[in-house]
């Protein structure tokens, strides 16, 4: 591991020891080590509440910031994340679905199925998409054009909607970690590390795509197989973590930003590792002003307010290079 | 003739166990509310049955298959502050354990037992809130029903949740009736049905006060609502705030209108409806007082909407426990609206005229 991956490590580590001690029943970390009457709650405390929250938020902060890097790389784009294919939007029309049509008899597993569904729907009809027209360009007009059809249905949905529903979809389309159970958290992290370990593995590819299409082709990457791992992968990613969490903003788009203002070396080899966990990094932070605000907060605008200015400073010092 | 003594024995018993119930049974032992529809008590009031796509049967004695056992007297923590109002009305904080969202609460009495250390701030964060139901364990938690706060969540075992729909009634009356749940569950069912069939009393009264004091006068004809993108959505018929302001004697235009949920008015629609009503009121909050520039800066078409009256009526929530206190005591606001619209008093408590001019 490179001495820069080990300093992002050491941050998060850092970072996720200090979730596990603070948290709203103080004495839970103390009591949980004393061996008293308490000592197996405040185990619980730790390990099956702020534990899981730990490891969910990671996940979905390693996988969506992954996600917005091949993004980037394959659009060749400093703003694609991993709202521009529509996935999200389509996760969105899901759970407006759901929550009208559901919601009151499938509960908060509903919504997920909901988000689950719409999202894959979307990933499919991109799949289709990307075999027939795979120019990146199209690829990428399509996904917002897309995000847009899906996002009035939406619209449509919730003027019809009642207001015990509204408040629901609103609840979700905030964004939280609070709703974290080991399922989740664990099937979101393996499929982070699934995507990481594909995306390693095709590093050599992605830094050649870096350099144009016509430069890629000609050292021997295929396109056609790049492109159906970059969708597949970055669309199952952003469809369960949007699921589990909701929809996450700015992570997948800012996180590889952050890492690119850090270090140097922009090969995939030197990106990847320090990307998820830069991601994770950052969900546990914006998770850490949400419990700080006591749950008052939504997440989504903890993280558009943390990420939001680092864009901006981006795009205007010009660092953006794949 | 023995077996028939110790049968009625051992009912009276049973019976003795659960509070009274001033609702007379019906002959199958079903108790119904009177005003609310939402939630009933069945074999004589052994099993209270909470309504909803699968109803909660919920008994204090030993449970049988298919009921969920809440001690009488057991602590209880609410969800919404509206619960807490509820739970206050007839007295029975003293079983409270504690909320969520306790910022907006207004209850002085709740937030003192906060601070006294006698009920918990359970947050507002999910996680947290399960964090802190695990530490400081009640005996049940009541809840929005229409989404489950902890469902995939593993609460502490037996610990029930009560889906508590008192927000779906349409009668003021009946969003109010809900504290005699609140009563039962917290053995103090003789209060809670006191205090429920009061605001009872004095809310009948005051309707029958407004409607005598209209006689046969021309009753002024307004609405209310709100406006959220592109559209102005006022209650329909038959809602809890069409029904507070037919009690108060003024006709609610939309009263006819039975289709439920809110009305999409468009602005050209309200612009030709504002010309025909005396006034229209609005929900509000404001951290001073309200005033009709504040309103009239929040959206253009406000500033057309200036009624012949030259005033409209509102509620500032932020001095008005509207979704608080009002539930449990319709009559209060009731008695409010009856004196704004029949000029008994010019200083109402919850509602206020705010003069357009």
């Amino acid at each position: 591991m490179s001495r820069v991956a080990a300093i992002w490590g050491s941050v998060w580590l850092i970072l996720a020891a200090l979730h596990m001690r603070f948290g709203i029943v103080e004495s839970a970390w103390s009591d949980a080590f004393s061996g008293g009457d308490r000592a197996e709650l405040a185990s619980t405390i730790i390990w099956q509440l702020r534990g899981v929250r730990v490891l969910l938020s990671s996940s979905a902060g390693a996988g969506l910031a992954l996600a917005g890097l091949l993004l980037q790389t394959w659009f060749h784009n400093p703003l694609a994340g991993p709202s521009v294919l529509g996935i999200s939007s389509g996760a969105t029309l899901g759970v407006a679905l759901s929550v009208l049509g559901g919601a009151a008899i499938l509960g908060a597993s509903g919504v997920a199925l909901g988000a689950l569904l719409g999202s894959g729907f979307v990933l499919a009809v991109l799949w289709a998409v990307s075999q027939r027209y795979g120019h990146p360009v199209t690829l990428l007009v399509f996904g917002l054009m897309l995000g847009y059809v899906v996002g009035a249905m939406v619209t449509v949905l919730q003027v019809e909607a009642s207001q015990e529903a509204l408040q629901a979809f609103v609840f979700w389309g905030m964004g939280s970690f609070s709703r974290a159970t080991w399922w989740w958290a664990v099937f979101l992290g393996v499929l982070a590390l699934g995507a990481g370990g594909w995306a390693w593995a095709q590093k050599r590819s992605l830094d050649a795509w870096t350099l144009g299409a016509l430069t890629a082709s000609s050292m021997g990457v295929s396109e056609r197989q790049l492109r159906t791992g970059i969708v597949i992968w970055t669309g199952v990613l952003t469809a369960i973590a949007t699921a589990a969490c909701g929809p996450i903003a700015f992570l997948g788009v800012a996180t590889p930003h952050l890492v690119r203002m850090f270090q140097k070396g922009r090969s995939h080899r030197a990106m990847i590792p320090v990307v998820m966990i830069a991601g994770a990094i950052l969900a546990l932070l914006a998770d850490g002003v949400v419990r700080w605000s006591g749950g008052s907060w939504p997440l989504n605008a903890v993280l558009s307010i943390l990420a939001g200015p680092l864009l901006v400073y981006v795009l205007l010092r010009k660092t953006w290079a794949p | 003739m023995f077996k028939e003594w110790t049968f009625i024995l051992a009912c009276a018993a049973v019976m003795g166990c659960n509070p009274p119930l001033e609702t007379a049974p019906q002959s199958n032992g079903t108790l119904e509310p009177v005003w609310a529809s939402h939630f009933h008590w069945e074999e004589g009031g052994r099993v209270l049955v909470l309504e909803g796509e699968e109803d909660l049967r919920i008994v204090h004695d030993a449970p049988r298959p298919g009921e969920v056992h809440f001690p009488a007297g057991a602590s209880l923590a609410t969800w919404s502050t509206t619960h807490v109002s509820l739970i206050e009305a007839y007295g029975g904080l003293g079983a409270w354990a504690g909320g969520t969202g306790c910022k907006y609460l207004q209850s002085e009495a709740a937030l003192s037992r906060i601070a006294s250390g006698e009920a918990i701030d359970y947050g507002s964060d999910a996680g947290e809130v399960l964090e802190q139901l695990l530490w400081h364990p009640p005996g049940g938690i009541a809840i929005f029903p229409f989404y489950d706060p902890f469902e995939g969540l593993a609460l502490p075992e037996g610990m029930p949740v009560l889906p508590i729909q008192e927000y779906l009634e349409s009668h003021p009356l009946g969003r109010a009736e809900w504290m005699r749940v609140f009563g039962w569950l917290s053995g103090q069912s003789a209060q809670a049905d006191s205090a429920f069939f009061e605001v009872e009393r004095k809310y009948i009264a005051l309707r029958e006060q407004a409607a005598q004091v209209v006689g046969q006068r021309k009753r002024l004809d307004v609405f209310t609502g709100s406006i959220d993108g592109d559209a102005f959505w006022a209650p329909s018929g038959g809602s809890f705030i069409s029904t507070f302001l037919e009690d108060a004697g003024v006709n609610y235009v939309f009263s006819d209108d039975l289709r439920g949920g809110s009305i999409p008015i468009s602005f050209e629609s309200l612009l030709h409806l504002n010309d025909s009503v005396d006034t229209w009121g609005l929900i509000w909050r404001d951290e001073d007082s309200i005033t009709w520039k504040e309103i009239a800066d929040t959206h253009p078409i406000f500033s057309q909407l200036a009624p012949k009256s030259s005033s409209i009526f509102a509620a500032n929530t932020r001095t008005c426990d509207y979704f608080g206190a009002m539930v449990a005591e319709p009559d209060v606001l009731l008695g409010d609206l009856v004196a704004l619209f029949h000029g008994e008093s010019e200083d109402a408590g919850c509602f206020n005229w705010i003069a357009t001019q």
